[in-house]
């Protein structure tokens, strides 16, 4: 009786892998700026730091779905929020000191807040297939 | 399918069509920067996504 299931089970397993690689990497597109179809390329201050928004946003969207799929524990997911709303600190801090005319300081907040939201998109990408 | 991932790829999509369209205001406008008041969209965005996540963890 198993055997005769073998075949639905595997393509089954097949369509959700190949759904999960289609949205891993609609996530790494997005994170990664959206560059190849069009959408603005970060090429400023300010588009960087509306780039920063953009991906604080998707990451709470992945954050969520990964939570509610039991792929990210509560306490995961609570550091997960923790992250994301000191980079949303980080980046409006980043803008107060931009308008300070302080443009070297400004940048160096950016690039640091930068640096946490991508090693924060790599853990969520292994998180998109590790039961917690 | 698995319903939560489809929620993750349309989530993902309407993330990249809104910075598509504030992209497109700006060019309209013939500006080639972002200004302060699209910026402060982008940041409530941020906010009421990671609201989203606070509600999801209860």
């Amino acid at each position: 009786m198993n055997s005769f299931r073998q075949p639905e089970r595997r393509r089954r397993d097949g369509r959700i892998n190949t759904l999960m690689l289609l949205a891993a990497a609609l996530l790494l597109f997005v994170l990664s700026g959206c560059a190849a179809l069009g959408a603005p390329e970060a090429d400023t201050f300010n588009k960087k730091v509306g780039a920063g928004y953009v991906t604080i946003a998707a990451a709470a969207d992945i954050a969520v779905s990964l939570y509610n799929a039991g792929k990210l524990s509560r306490d995961e997911a609570t550091k997960v929020e923790a992250t994301l709303n000191e980079a949303v600190a980080a980046l409006g801090m980043a803008q107060t000191v931009a308008a300070g005319g302080d443009s070297l300081g400004a940048s160096q907040r950016l690039a640091a807040t930068i640096m946490v939201l991508t090693e924060l998109k790599r853990y969520l990408a292994t998180k998109q297939g590790s039961p917690t | 399918m698995n319903p939560l991932l489809i929620d993750a790829l349309l989530s993902a999509a309407v993330r990249m069509a809104q910075l598509v369209a504030i992209h497109d205001h700006m060019k309209a406008e013939g500006r080639t920067d972002l200004n302060a008041a699209e910026l402060v969209i982008l940041q409530g965005e941020a906010t009421a996504a990671i609201g989203g996540l606070h509600a999801a963890i209860g």
